[in-house]
């Protein structure tokens, strides 16, 4: 899975003024209403692409500007992005936000199912450790969490 | 007779289909279909279509820039009135029985027939009968108000001896082909695409209410955009030059008759980008004519003589808006209302009529805050704020506007006719979709965001999981894994649900009385790892694509919630199961604001 500089096409050292150009450069280029312009004039490329693939991407491109764009959430996403590399883990097949999992109240624990039929938990305390990825209970992939720790005074 | 055209067949004798000019209605766009962007050489004009008046802005070849398109009384703005008055005099000019007039040509028949002059219907598309907005306008407006088989409000006209109802829609339709014919005429080329205004709190059925009077009007294409998102776009033609490298933060505020907008615009060298909007709808500067008109009668209650007709209820109304408009200026002004019990003269003051509307200012600046907080945006960073519509030049409302915001920054259109701005940016807006270049308009992009929330109804909590939140960038889509909930009752007594049913609706509340709902969907429950994929798809026009994915089976269903929800479930549904939300698949285009009270907690 790319990452969001890689969406970007951008190094992970560029300056918010380098990423603001290069998400321009991009909307610009796979945006429906820009796409249809530059099919009605063949002078322009990128017609090759095709609609369905341009609206993806533009959704990718708008996503990772999202968290690109917002200085506390690229700072947490480097974190991340990081502790991948180190750590040398398996791969992450999908980014899930806590606010999609499920929370059980008794084991105080969030969990949402794996496409194998086996489930991705997390305890309240990992996650006030800032744990990131969950391995499945049954297979090897993982899960990346989206999540913000609040302090709480 | 230039104003008379065919009438549409009153919605009351017709099935849905029918009756529509058949060379309006393009080939119907395969589901899998995003942008349906007009072939090359199409080309599209601006309408401003407000509550009151109309004003029509298209591409000008020779000047290479945008221009109003005058109406065939050489007038930029017509107002937005549609009479189909039985009067001999029209009859004798060759004029067939209930073709209806439009504009100025209608204006002047509402004392006449003022049961069959409607005007300021704009507030009443896509409303059902019950809302209680409804109700209110009834007492102001002289004619009837009825409810449709789909329980939606229709308007009912008095001619040719007979009743006959027409939907807001249908209205719409008569003023929208009155400007296409309009601009054809003006412009000497045929005119397929359109790029109209409405308020940004239009639900996703008031947005398809206006896209049908677009289609019956012969717009093969019509594009949405905000009265404040085109105000921005004017802002960005008319602002002083910028450095390039830095993004402009606008904050936009369009006071409409019958509606407020607020958004906050990016702008930068190429690209406008909605980053939050909000409005009230069916709130506007209409209101203080009725707070006026509430003074009035009070006032005229205290002289014993007076008895008021609908008809002098109708003077009033129009007396009230004149006298607001001139203390935009004045600080008072004499006034005399010819009424049926003869002439009613009085002073009214700038400082009455504010204290008459204190709460209204108060109204108008919570959807600037609203913006503000979605847009995560400091107050600072915002560098200038645009004010477009009638109702926002009011100077109490500029001075409560320009005190939330520290130093000077209310923009004052240099070039622009600050009561045309949102005119002039569908006009630009129609001009690129046209793919006119010019070295007068830069050729940038409008990137538009979902208005509300689109969610599905978790049965387990019975709560709406938010799946696309509001002001998410628009082309936009989400995939969330479902699972089918068990049925409660043991299987020997009732043979198992065949169906999972899937209720998706529109709405910034987690509570589903609170929302819209745009389609109640079904699929086979999955026998295997008990799963459902549902994807939602947004695209730029706002047409709602759901596709679920159970088993083996695969289903598409366009979501254009006209004129009723969608209903697809295909068998046996009442005994259906509902659904919860497990996990979220790939999640994309998900740019929207969390905003308080908005987040689920599951």
């Amino acid at each position: 899975m790319p990452t969001h500089y890689e969406i970007l096409g951008v190094p992970q050292t560029a300056s918010i003024e380098e990423i603001r150009k290069q998400y321009q450069k991009l909307v610009l280029q796979y945006h429906p209403d820009k796409l249809a312009q530059t099919v009605n004039s063949p002078k322009s490329g990128n017609v090759q692409t095709g609609p369905e693939e341009c609206a993806k991407r533009f959704q990718e491109v708008v996503a990772a500007w999202e968290i690109l764009n917002d200085e506390c959430k690229r700072r947490q996403y480097d974190a991340e992005l990081s502790a991948r590399r180190t750590a040398n883990i398996g791969p992450i097949h999908a980014e899930v936000d806590l606010d999609d999992m499920e929370y059980d109240e008794g084991k105080a624990s969030f969990h949402t199912l794996c496409r194998c039929g086996g489930s991705y938990t997390v305890s309240e305390s990992q996650l006030e450790q800032q744990v990131q990825t969950v391995t499945c209970d049954s297979c090897s992939l993982q899960i990346r969490l989206m999540y913000q720790v609040e302090e709480i005074d | 007779m230039p104003t008379a055209m065919p009438a549409p067949t009153p919605t009351a004798e017709r099935g849905d289909e029918r009756g529509r000019e058949p060379m309006t209605v393009s080939p119907e766009p395969s589901i899998r279909s995003r942008s349906p962007s007009l072939p090359p050489g199409s080309h599209y004009i601006g309408i401003d279509l407000g509550t009151t008046l109309l004003r029509l802005c298209a591409y000008h070849p020779d000047l290479q820039t945008v221009r109003f398109v005058p109406n065939e009384r050489d007038k930029r703005k017509t107002p937005c009135f549609v009479a189909f008055p039985d009067d001999i005099e029209l009859v004798e000019s060759g004029r067939k029985a209930c073709d209806p007039v439009v504009g100025e040509e209608a204006q002047r028949w509402l004392f006449k027939y003022p049961k069959a002059t409607v005007f300021s219907w704009a507030q009443l598309v896509g409303l059902k009968f019950d809302d209680e907005r409804v109700a209110f306008y009834q007492r102001y407006a002289p004619y009837r108000l009825v409810k449709d088989k789909y329980a939606r409000v229709c308007v009912e006209i008095e001619h040719d001896g007979r009743q006959k109802h027409y939907r807001p829609e249908d209205l719409t339709a008569i003023l929208l082909t009155y400007a296409r014919q309009n601009a054809e005429q003006a412009l000497r080329h045929p005119i397929t695409g359109s790029v109209i205004t409405v308020p940004a709190g239009y639900t996703l059925l008031q947005r398809d209410a206006t896209k049908e009077a677009a289609r019956q009007a012969g717009f093969q294409h019509a594009r949405l955009i905000s009265n404040a998102a085109a105000a921005a776009i004017a802002f960005g033609f008319d602002r002083p030059a910028h450095p390039t490298s830095v993004t402009e933060y606008v904050l936009s505020f369009n006071l409409g008759a019958a509606h407020i907008d607020c958004a906050v615009v990016g702008i930068d060298e190429e690209v406008f980008e909605v980053l939050a909007s909000a409005g009230d709808v069916g709130f506007g500067a209409a209101d203080v004519d009725v707070r006026l008109l509430m003074h009035f009668v009070q006032d005229l209650s205290k002289q014993s003589n007076r008895k008021l007709t609908s008809l002098d209820l109708l003077s009033l109304r129009f007396g009230a808006e004149k006298i607001k408009k001139a203390l935009s200026t004045a600080d008072s002004i004499s006034h005399t209302i010819q009424l049926s019990s003869g002439a009613y003269a009085m002073t009214m003051t700038r400082e009455l009529l504010e204290t008459l509307c204190a709460d209204f200012f108060d109204r108008c600046l919570v959807p600037i805050q609203q913006v503000l907080v979605e847009a995560k945006m400091d107050i600072t960073k915002i560098s200038k704020v645009v004010l477009s519509g009638g109702g926002s030049h009011f100077p109490k409302l500029r001075d409560r506007i320009s005190s939330l915001f520290p130093g000077n920054h209310i923009y004052d259109f240099a070039l622009i006719d600050k009561h045309k701005a949102v005119g002039y940016g569908a006009g630009i807006e129609s001009a690129l979709l046209s793919g006119m270049r010019s070295p007068n308009i830069t050729n940038y992009l409008l990137i538009d965001s979902l208005s509300f929330s689109l969610g599905i109804l978790d049965t387990t909590t019975n709560t709406i999981k938010t799946l696309l939140k509001r002001n998410t960038a628009l082309p936009a889509q989400t995939t969330v894994t479902l699972r089918p909930i068990p049925p409660t009752t043991p299987p020997t007594s009732t043979p198992p649900a065949p169906i999972a049913v899937i209720k998706l609706y529109e709405g910034d509340t987690t509570d589903p009385k609170t929302c819209h709902l745009l389609a109640t969907l079904s699929t086979p429950i999955p026998t295997q790892d008990k799963h459902i994929t549902l994807s939602i798809d947004v695209d730029v026009d706002r047409t709602v694509l759901v596709t679920l994915v159970s088993d083996e089976t695969e289903k598409n269903v366009r979501v254009t919630d006209y004129p009723m929800p969608v209903f697809d479930v295909s068998e046996d549904w009442e005994r259906g199961v509902g659904v919860t939300v497990v996990g979220a698949g790939e999640r994309k285009g998900q740019a929207g604001g969390e905003v308080e009270g908005m987040e689920i907690q599951d």
